[in-house]
């Protein structure tokens, strides 16, 4: 009993010991990564989040999220048939072992984008033809012109690796251990537990950087985290959801940073089977339908009701002409009645248990109801309803969309191209939206791109077939003494300047 | 001798049911509608992608063919690769194995500890106030959502006042591993310690009746004696038994309090992989499971036979 | 010190109420499932709002005279979604287990009368069965189904039969051989009727005080499924749902997940009492 004691006191003894190393370490608190490289399958924010401090790309967006700024590339230049962009590079730059950047890494790097079987943002290398690379400089030749490009190579996946050092393991080894040339390095991943980075000596601004460690803690639920970060256990706390901010901002000690992001919530229509193959359902259906007060419930002040399927970090490109369908459950009725349905429609809704999507889905049956139509809501698990969808088996559905780079492109690319997802899974195949999108992508001229942009936005708003409901803003929140952390409205998270004041 | 014999009959008839638990945990998995290739793509991967996926996993392979891998795995003991970390899954098992085991050890304790005392006095004091409430409060035990407890719990001792972590699993050393692990193992032994104080009661209850106690005390001994020899030692028989099967549901049914604490445990680990269709975590995870079960049975009836000499086989 | 006598049953029948029908603890739980039932039964009388009505107007109010148990992130109110939950979480617990009840009751006497490859193949089910660690099963059975009361319901029958099952099973083996089986067979009365008319009687019992205390952990089996989101299917309101709704907002609005858990701890309590007393019941009839 009394070995007991002593034990227990030695251990109460060691924890401040332990308390004094944590001094250098900031922690966020998030979920797990499942892997640590950029061209793994299925990245999303826990693993951008490591990697984006690891590795770094020739260019990167600036925290305006609008301008492209240079990174590891000092000046580029973009050839005058817009298919080869040369860029200079920063000399003396070395990877976190001390090996300096050859030309070859840059060629295996993009190349690995590109051709990376299982990647799951490989559609964004695909426009690379060629990349041809001394020590000094990158040449990038594509396939066919594309406006998006230089945005593209901002994405997290178009980033520097070292060839010879990958290639010293094997693929599965090589996706737990990245190595880059970014302010920081992976010192540990205890799997289900934390990933630990240390400050990269060989970074080129070592100097700058003022925290020795950033440690990803992995906390899966919400509430959970919300009670670390608010004892301390956690710095900071990403991807805050809706229904805690406002908890969150109220919290002493703690500071809520909320921005724009580029995420809306769509409904989807499924136009190959009834009801919504009639456009006049689908019509109706959006008069009956209250925007405002669903962006209301579930985000409150963080979200608003949205009409173009763009989300507003595009800024020139949005189309500025489109409303908001106002909410008009008698006009719906009637359009309905118009359209042949006297006795109003039933149909069923599926939804995620997602909690965002099971609030959407309580609104949506609450407002429809007085519109004339029933909806049964009928929630599965995400895997099955994504199987589905895609099978264009469901009537209606929920998803939501985030960008990952400054460019209409992708999103417009992923709703119009109905090679990519039959048309966002709505099976409408409209081959003049198809064109369009496709000449969008090649255009050189950059007001003639806007306008094409706008238009695709009025066609998708008049096919009534994927309807955005609201867009929200993000949020994150750390403890007081934390600062210096910044993110960009694709909630890319820059730590070189982070630290904890005393 | 017979006792040999027995054990090995048993461990034999082990084996058929452990091949129909796989085929029937094969089946099931693929039955859950969603494709891995898919998921394990990336909801933006294109359809190419996805399809170099389903290769690389071996989904594209005969259904037979996929189940004789899973065979071998589970023969060689190498258990093979998670689909979605692409990781060896005798590594995650050993990673997060601790975590429940601990978990399960600890409240198990915490249980035996309040239910020892209490369950005798229950039966003790038979249709007293002290019993009465006992009964009651483990009833309530019993009737109370886990989860619900666990997050009544966080919130006096984690939001409140900040005494012990909000879930999560702090490994920098024993101590705080120990603090991470009160409040769930807690939660967790309230359920155990209903269940043994019910059982320890109505065995006192049971014992006190029986004729030996009687002959005991006519015998002359004290009875604190009587207490100690005959209805302590009688009552733990049952006792063994059922905290034998609650220590397996234990393990097997983590998957709540390990979600509501967000513990990195064995529980959350099969949750997640059901949800993300990691089919080789889940065929191996289950497999153990169900290992383990007939194990802890098999310990239980030969740990029987050994305290109640009268069981036969 | 008073200890047990068997004067003390004596006494006890010679009063028109049964000694043990008395007792506090019977009472209490009477009440409370008599309360609960009434909510069941008349939820449209009781609550005062109807329970899947939004008003937004009326977002997460807490606790007060005109919402007894406060308002939800969609300004329902939680009593009345409580008061009506009442209907769908007792018929968990009371479908949930009467299904598999009759079934597993009817499965384990035909095995345990007849034995051979029946028997066998009774036994190797179960102990597959058994194998399978309870929660992760009936996840993997809803998963497979798709979530919905029915699917849930499924999920709890799949899995909850068996353990009737070997109950009975264990009690006809050790009945088989008794005298007064011998004497009906003898008698050359039917197996049919020596089943239903002497075995089952007989076996049924355990079963039943089995069934009790299981009611109580198919309806906390559903809430947990609930938590995990593969309960019953929104905007219904049953208990763990509602619970599991809240649980986002219990920092600030605890109420949301306090009361539904409180009065699903109370129900359970409530059918417990009321099993206990069953079981006491049968034991003393039994002697």
């Amino acid at each position: 009993m009394k070995k007991l004691l002593a034990l227990l006191c030695a251990l109460c003894l060691l924890v401040p010991a332990f308390a004094l190393a944590e001094e250098d370490t900031i922690v966020f608190g998030g979920t797990e990564p499942t892997y640590l490289e950029p061209n793994a399958p299925a990245i999303g924010g826990p693993e951008i989040h490591a990697v984006e401090q690891i590795n770094e790309g020739l260019v990167r967006m600036s925290s305006d999220g609008v301008t492209v700024e240079p990174l590891l590339a000092t000046d580029w230049t973009i050839s005058e048939d817009g298919l080869t962009y040369t860029f200079n590079l920063v000399p003396g730059v070395v990877f976190s072992d001390g090996t300096p950047v050859k030309g070859e890494d840059w060629e295996w790097s993009l190349y690995r984008a590109r051709d990376t079987e299982t990647s799951e943002y490989r559609f964004i290398a695909e426009p690379i033809d060629t990349v041809e690379a001394t020590d000094s400089q990158v040449v990038i030749t594509l396939k066919a012109p594309n406006g998006a490009f230089l945005a593209e190579l901002c994405s997290f996946n178009m980033v520097l690796g070292c060839k010879a050092y990958a290639e010293s393991m094997t693929e599965e080894e090589y996706i737990m251990n990245p190595m880059g040339t970014g302010a920081y390095m992976l010192k540990e991943w205890n799997h289900g537990n934390y990933v630990l980075l240390e400050k990269n000596p060989n970074y080129r601004n070592a100097d700058q950087v003022k925290t020795q460690y950033i440690k990803f803690q992995t906390v899966e639920d919400d509430n959970t985290r919300l009670m670390q970060l608010q004892s301390g256990q956690i710095d900071i706390m990403g991807d805050i959801p809706a229904s805690l901010m406002d908890v969150v901002r109220n919290s002493e000690g703690l500071t809520l940073e909320t921005f724009e992001s580029t995420q809306i919530r769509y409904l989807l229509l499924n136009t190959t089977i009834e009801p919504f193959s009639d456009i006049n359902v689908r019509k109706a259906l959006v008069k009956g339908i209250n925007r405002d007060e669903i962006a209301e419930v579930v985000y409150g002040e963080f979200g608003g009701a949205t009409a173009s399927v763009l989300s507003a970090a595009h800024t020139k490109y949005i189309n500025t002409d489109l409303e908001v369908v106002p909410y008009d459950p008698e006009g719906a009725k009637a359009d309905l009645e118009a359209a042949g349905y006297p006795d109003g429609i039933e149909f069923t809704l599926y939804a995620s248990p997602n909690e965002v999507y099971q609030q959407i889905a309580i609104m949506l049956q609450s407002q429809l109801a007085p519109a004339g139509f029933k909806v049964n809501i009928v929630t599965e698990d995400g895997g099955t309803i994504y199987e589905h969808a895609q099978n264009l088996e469901l009537e209606a559905c929920m998803f939501q969309w985030s960008d990952d780079y400054y460019d209409p492109s992708e999103v417009l690319g992923w709703i119009c191209d109905y090679d990519q997802s039959s048309a966002w899974f709505t099976g409408l195949n409209d081959v003049e939206l198809d064109e369009l999108q496709a000449a969008a992508l090649i255009e050189q001229d950059d007001e003639k791109r806007v306008e094409m942009y706008k238009e695709l936005q009025q066609r998708v708003y008049d096919n009534y077939n994927v309807i955005p409901l609201f867009h929200n803003s993000f949020a994150y929140a750390y403890n007081n003494s934390v600062q210096g952390l910044a993110v960009d409205t694709f909630s890319n998270y820059y730590c070189e300047n982070i630290f904890k004041a005393e | 001798m017979r006792r040999l014999n027995y054990i090995l009959k048993r461990l034999l008839q082990m084996l058929p049911v452990l091949l129909v638990v796989t085929i029937m945990t094969f089946l099931m998995i693929h039955l859950i509608p969603g494709d891995p290739a898919r998921i394990m793509a990336g909801e933006k991967a294109r359809p190419d992608a996805v399809e170099a996926m389903r290769v690389k996993l071996g989904l594209n392979k005969p259904l037979w063919e996929q189940y004789g891998i899973y065979l071998k795995n589970l023969l060689t003991l190498d258990l093979g690769t998670s689909m979605k970390f692409s990781r060896p899954v005798v590594e995650m098992i050993r990673e997060r194995l601790p975590v429940t085991v601990a978990l399960t050890l600890f409240s198990t304790f915490l249980g035996l500890l309040f239910a020892l005392p209490l369950g005798y006095l229950a039966g003790i004091q038979k249709d007293r106030m002290a019993d009465h409430a006992i009964r009651i409060s483990t009833l309530i035990a019993i009737a109370m959502p886990s989860f619900w407890v666990g997050l009544l719990l966080m919130i006096l001792f984690s939001v409140n006042h900040r005494w012990l972590p909000a879930g999560g699993w702090d490994n920098t050393n024993l101590f705080t591993e120990f603090k991470c692990l009160i409040l769930p193992a807690f939660t967790q032994s309230l359920m155990t310690a209903a269940i043994l104080i019910r059982d320890m009661r109505n065995s006192v209850v049971d014992i006190i009746r029986q004729d030996y106690v009687d002959f005991a005390k006519s015998k002359g001994l004290s009875a604190g004696a009587v207490r100690r020899r005959h209805i302590i030692r009688n009552s733990m028989v049952s006792t063994v038994t059922l905290l034998s099967m609650r220590m397996a549901a234990l393990l097997g049914g983590s998957v709540i309090i390990e979600t509501v604490f967000a513990l990195p445990g064995i529980g959350k680990l099969t949750y997640d992989a059901i949800s993300a269709r990691d089919y080789t975590v889940v065929q191996s995870v289950v497999f153990l499971f169900a290992l383990l079960v007939l194990v802890v049975t098999l310990l239980t009836d030969i740990l029987y036979s050994f305290l109640d000499p009268r069981v036969e086989f | 010190m008073k200890r047990y006598h068997p004067a003390d049953e004596t006494r006890a029948r010679k009063h028109r109420l049964p000694a043990w029908a008395v007792t506090p603890t019977f009472i209490l739980g009477v009440v409370i499932v008599v309360i609960a039932l009434i909510l069941a039964i008349f939820p449209a009388q009781i609550a005062p709002y109807d329970p899947t009505e939004v008003v937004i107007t009326a977002r997460t109010k807490a606790p007060s005279p005109e919402h007894l148990f406060g308002t939800d992130n969609y300004g329902r109110d939680i009593f009345s979604r409580v008061v009506w939950g009442t209907r769908i979480d007792l018929s968990i617990g009371f479908f949930g287990v009467l299904i598999p009840l009759i079934v597993g009751s009817i499965i384990g006497l035909l095995a345990a009368w007849y034995g051979g490859w029946l028997d066998s193949l009774l036994m190797r089910i179960s102990e597959i069965m058994m194998a399978f660690p309870f929660t992760i099963l009936v996840i993997a059975i809803i998963t497979i189904l798709g979530t919905g009361t029915i699917n849930l319901f499924i999920a709890l029958w799949l899995v909850g039969w068996m353990s009737y099952a070997r109950l009975v099973r264990a009690e006809v083996l050790t009945l088989k051989n008794s005298e007064f089986i011998e004497a009906a067979r003898v008698a050359g009365f039917s197996n049919a009727r020596i089943l239903l008319r002497h075995v089952l009687p007989n076996v049924i019992s355990s079963s039943i005080v089995f069934a009790a205390s299981d009611m109580v952990m198919c309806m906390l089996t559903g809430a947990s499924m609930s938590f995990l989101g593969l309960g019953v299917q929104p905007p219904t309101p049953e208990w763990g749902a509602i619970l599991n709704e809240g649980r986002t907002y219990i920092t600030y609005a605890s109420w949301m997940t306090f009361f539904p858990g409180l009065v699903l701890a109370i129900t359970g309590v409530g059918l417990s009492l009321l099993g206990d007393s069953l079981t006491d019941i049968l034991r003393r009839k039994g002697r």
